[in-house]
């Protein structure tokens, strides 16, 4: 790919790249209607690398994303932009936002059909106020960068299929040369057969441009193969980080190894869950409604909707916030959180009973 | 949709020795556009088998199509049998109430599925009210014990819940006792666990793998997912562009797909989980195709590392791959089969020590409906693995 114009400036030398992130959270809490979505999490993405963010529904992924893009603050803790807190100011926070690029889950819903390729890919030129006389040669260009070389600029997103929207999507989010590309679940609503070529895209951005990814998403296999460092979350904690090949390899984490475990077979000789024996694995009400309603009833609606849960704990400050569903748990478990070690190799987990690893 | 088209008088009684499912020549067109087009296939009792497909395959039209579930605007030819008997061919009230009870549907979004202003349990018990004719309070209690069944933890409260009040997972739950509350012949499950964590999608086929021991229904299970596949599929099939390309015993399709979309499918997955770390993804190009009227030759060539001359003129047909395996490699001892034939096992019959070598060669095409018939439709099916 050409990059038009770069406007990093490499402040850090190679060597220190991981010393001084592009983007770092600090102890970062954010509440909901006094629920917590995030609750003290700490991660770092290095200049150059991608942070791959890794847990299911509820876990607090995507309020990361909104605070990584500005669209919202913590409530307690700090985020950093190389090295600086994130502005206040809405005219400083815009100017901060050419440096952060996203792409959303679903490109159905992320491209306006009413705007033309031209408009969609120009937008952030538009909405950063650089849109010059060369935008259709840079519109253009970009579009060439990410596969869609022939795709002419009056087109409407209709047109193209989602694998074709998820590359103008990418276009967008790489026209003001961003130092971040946020990843927001990029693949998850596209076709087999054409997740890998989004990704590859995506891999090659990140090596060609120097571009750090902050990549998020449910599925281990692809995060794993993606991210250099995992952080995997559980509830709006890091449950674990470190090396991705060491955290898919050999969790610490009961809670890591749990995903794992729910990761399908490769093979039918393999098979994991679907033996049939005689008793089957009961998901309690609580537990189930817990985990699930934090996402879809956005956190607030859990006590209304709670008709199930007859209590509902809010993740407490005091306990492991997995306790409920780790066959490990004792009850140091439901009386202590577990603080975060982290192990000589780089990683680091919150759990008082970790695996062997 | 909403109190789900699921359930059935009587489970497979002595009756049932008909597969769960036979479909003949299936083509459901929208608009004068085949979304399925000429497909055959069999399910037999206690058997899973797995579709497997992505956008436009025609997988879902498929489902609805089986069921007969699809609008009037759709048009469906070929014949579809459900425990032997044809829907098509009763008149549209008799057809709606036995299809009732011959077929059980889980549906991918049970939000959208489930009435949200009914109690589940209600909603449960209204079949057995319909179809059973019991009285309320019987066929309440009835509808606790179909969702204990589904092991939900205290089930007299969740009986009482709106939808919107259970998790995803429980949500999914009801739908499967909804669908399997009357013991059918046959369910259809149209990727049902696509929107869940990995973590529930693996309680749902842990559940799903015991109920069907329980019941011996036959499952067609659509899919785009082979993780989900090798879980739970007897036998799979594979889709592409309205037709089966390739289908077979599922552990055989993982160890030596012949088709180079199922291998290019495999690959990638197996490249995910073994791949280094930031290196590049084996990837498929290019994108499945959309719905076309005229199509020449086989829809995969575009995308194909194996395309020649012949593939863009010819569509292939389904054949019988037996000999060609045996031979090891080579299109020469491909012959066409009849249709029915295909992917039929008893279940657990395709095993995986079975080196593909030893496999029985298929006599006659389709003249023994147990044996693991492997078909692939394309030019040059190669053996990999």
């Amino acid at each position: 790919m050409t990059a038009p114009a770069p406007n990093i400036e490499p402040e850090v030398q190679d060597g220190r790249r991981d010393a001084a992130p592009v983007l770092h959270f600090e102890s970062v809490s954010k509440y909901y209607r006094g629920l917590a979505a995030l609750d003290q999490v700490t991660l770092s993405l290095g200049r150059g690398r991608a942070l791959g963010l890794v847990g299911e529904s509820g876990s607090g992924k995507s309020t990361c994303v909104r605070l990584a893009l500005g669209l919202e603050r913590p409530t307690s803790g700090r985020l950093t932009f190389r090295g600086a807190d994130y502005p206040r100011s809405r005219r400083r926070l815009r100017t901060l936002r050419r440096e952060v690029g996203f792409v959303l889950q679903d490109p159905y819903d992320s491209l306006d059909p009413r705007m033309r390729l031209r408009e969609i890919v120009s937008e952030p030129l538009r909405a950063q106020r650089l849109r010059g006389r060369d935008t259709d040669r840079l519109v253009a260009e970009m579009l060439r960068a990410v596969g869609l070389g022939d795709a002419p600029l009056d087109s409407y997103p209709a047109r193209y299929s989602g694998g074709g929207r998820q590359r103008i999507a990418i276009a967008r989010a790489l026209i003001t040369d961003p130092a971040v590309l946020i990843c927001d679940e990029p693949t998850s609503s596209l076709d087999v057969s054409v997740q890998a070529q989004i990704v590859n895209l995506l891999l090659d951005a990140k090596r060609s441009r120097d571009l750090s990814l902050l990549f998020v998403s449910h599925d281990l296999d692809l995060i794993g193969r993606v991210a250099d460092t995992l952080v995997v979350m559980y509830r709006g904690r890091v449950m674990e980080s470190g090396p991705a090949e060491l955290v898919r390899s050999r969790p610490r984490h009961p809670y890591t190894k749990s995903l794992h475990d729910a990761v399908p077979a490769d093979h039918p000789a393999r098979r994991k869950v679907s033996t049939p024996g005689p008793a089957g694995p009961r998901e309690s009400a609580e537990s189930a409604v817990l985990r699930e309603s934090a996402a879809q009833a956005k956190l607030a609606v859990l006590a209304e909707s709670a008709v199930l849960a007859e209590s509902p704990v809010p993740p407490g400050p005091d306990c492991c916030v997995f306790a409920s569903r780790c066959a490990a748990a004792q009850a140091r478990c439901y009386a202590e959180r577990p603080p975060t070690v982290t192990e000589a190799d780089g990683r680091s987990h919150a759990c008082f009973f970790p695996l062997a690893g | 949709m909403s109190a789900a088209p699921a359930m059935a008088t009587s489970g497979p009684g002595p009756g049932s020795q008909a597969a769960a499912l036979e479909v003949d020549g299936l083509r459901v067109c929208y608009g004068g556009l085949p979304a399925v087009d000429d497909v055959s296939l069999r399910v037999e009792p206690g058997q899973v088998a797995a579709l497997i497909g992505e956008t436009s395959s025609g997988k879902s039209s498929l489902a609805l199509g089986v069921a007969r579930l699809l609008p009037s605007s759709a048009i469906v030819t070929g014949q579809v049998e459900i425990a032997g008997t044809d829907l098509a061919e009763l008149p549209a009230r008799e057809a709606r109430r036995r299809r009732a009870s011959l077929v059980g549907y889980i549906a991918q979004d049970a939000m959208a599925a489930l009435n949200p202003v009914i109690p589940v349990g209600r909603q449960i018990a209204e079949l057995f009210g319909v179809h059973r004719g019991m009285h309320r309070a019987e066929a309440g209690a009835q509808a606790v014990r179909e969702l204990a069944r589904v092991r939900i933890d205290r089930p007299e409260r969740v009986a009482r819940a709106y939808p919107h009040q259970l998790s995803g997972g429980m949500r999914q739950r009801v739908m499967i006792a909804m669908a399997m509350a009357l013991s059918p012949p046959l369910l259809i499950a149209d990727e049902p666990t696509t929107a869940l964590d990995v973590s529930t999608q693996a309680e749902i086929l842990g559940l799903v793998g015991q109920l069907q021991a329980e019941t011996g229904s036959g499952i067609l299970w659509i899919t785009h997912d082979m993780g989900v596949v090798a879980e739970l599929a007897d036998v799979v099939a594979v889709m592409y562009a309205g037709r089966i390309v390739e289908q077979g015993p599922a552990s055989d399709l993982f160890d030596h797909p012949m088709h180079p979309y199922t291998q290019g499918l495999l690959r990638t997955r197996r490249d995910l989980r073994t791949g280094r770390p930031g290196a590049p993804l084996y990837q498929i190009e290019g994108s499945p195709p959309a719905l076309s009227a005229q199509r020449r030759g086989c829809a995969f060539a575009p995308r194909c590392a194996r395309r020649t001359e012949i593939c863009t003129e010819r569509v292939p047909e389904l054949m019988t791959q037996d000999q060609n395996l045996q031979a090891g490699n080579g299109p020469s001892g491909a012959s066409p089969s009849r249709p029915l034939a295909a992917a039929a096992s008893a279940p657990g019959n395709a095993s995986a020590a079975d080196p593909p070598s030893s496999r029985r060669p298929l006599g006659p095409a389709g003249t023994d409906l147990l044996t693991a018939s492997w078909l692939a439709a394309c030019h040059h099916p190669e053996v990999s693995s």
